[in-house]
């Protein structure tokens, strides 16, 4: 006499949907979360070197010994926002002003050579293709020491934020 | 039964991650800078004991009730370095044991000191030459403060007579 194995109840159709929906299970994440992975690596900070009193200076996007630069590694459509310090600090109360302008922002796709111009005081939104190589972002700005500014070494720190969202694959 | 099957179908869909979702990174970057401070020191007048008999010694108090004057052009008086600067400064000083006529080589004992003014020639608080400091009262905002250097050079009949000279140099270094 034959015996059934499994669940007796069930008809075909139903074993179907159960089974694909424990195999689902099995399986766990989608590869669309693998592929929407995009790491953030400070590369190089923002380097204004030695500045006299009353005398502006400006780092372009484009000076590569002085700029900002992060590398974003990784796929994906993502959006990058900063959070600007608007001036560096020295000991005590002194505060070196800073300022960044509409073009200091720069994004370069090494894969296909394609640059973006964006403002890093707005989030800045773009792709980047799988297998493309990455990204990477640069940051250009302008300290401005007044006329009676107090010597001595100021730093500010820059925090860049990036948002990966994974469209449906 | 049925029930079962649809209910753990609907469990296993909902435990599938959602295909549209965000994930997010962040790094922080240093930004820094160095403002230099601005310091010049300017000699505004020479120390000089003048003219003095043979053997004869001579002081010259830079800070105190008996300070003296500075120098003019022929009368002897204080030496006097004027430092504008924007931050605190450290100073040191190599300043000579003897005074030498350079003709005949024969030396005069000296010993300096040095004091630190708020105003040219003004009442000097008294400090060590070989190694002082004063401070910008507003750091970043320009102001001058004066060293005056005065000494007591002690006379010998056998170094004889001539000009006698020394260099006293001093070295500034702005702090923050």
């Amino acid at each position: 006499m034959a015996k059934r194995l499994g669940v007796p109840a069930l008809r075909r159709g139903e074993k179907a949907w159960l089974l694909a929906a424990l195999a689902s299970l099995i399986v766990g994440p989608c590869p669309a979360l693998a592929q929407g992975t995009v790491s953030v690596l400070p590369v190089q900070g923002l380097r204004f070197g030695v500045l006299s009193s009353g005398i502006p200076t400006v780092i372009s996007p484009l000076d590569g010994s002085r700029r900002a630069t992060i590398e974003l590694v990784g796929a994906g459509q993502v959006s990058v926002s900063f959070e600007l310090p608007p001036a560096l600090r020295a000991g005590g109360d002194a505060a070196l002003p800073l300022r960044f302008g509409p073009a200091d922002g720069r994004v370069t796709f090494p894969g296909s050579g394609r640059v973006l111009v964006f403002d890093p005081s707005r989030p800045v939104s773009f792709t980047i293709p799988p297998g493309s190589g990455g990204a990477t972002v640069y940051l250009g700005a302008s300290a401005e020491p007044g006329t009676r500014q107090p010597p001595g070494a100021y730093t500010g720190g820059i925090t860049v934020t990036v948002v990966v969202a994974n469209p449906a694959t | 039964m049925k029930k079962l099957a649809l209910s753990l179908a609907a469990l296993a869909l909902a435990a599938v991650p959602a295909v549209s979702h965000a994930q997010t990174a962040s790094a922080t970057v240093t930004a820094s800078a160095t403002v230099q401070a601005s310091l010049t020191a300017t000699t505004t007048h020479q120390l000089k004991f003048g003219t003095l008999a043979m053997g004869a010694s001579s002081t010259l108090a830079s800070s105190g009730g008996s300070q003296a004057a500075l120098s003019g052009l022929a009368t002897a008086g204080l030496g006097q370095v004027q430092v504008s600067h924007n931050s605190n400064v450290t100073v040191t000083t190599t300043a000579p044991a003897v005074l030498t006529n350079a003709s005949s080589g024969n030396t005069l004992a000296f010993s300096a000191t040095c004091a630190t003014a708020a105003t040219s020639g003004g009442s000097g608080t008294s400090v060590s030459c070989a190694s002082f400091s004063f401070n910008a009262a507003t750091p970043g905002t320009s102001q001058s403060t004066y060293v005056l250097v005065g000494g007591t050079v002690t006379g010998s009949a056998a170094a004889g007579v001539g000009t006698f000279t020394g260099d006293i140099d001093f070295t500034f270094t702005a702090s923050n």
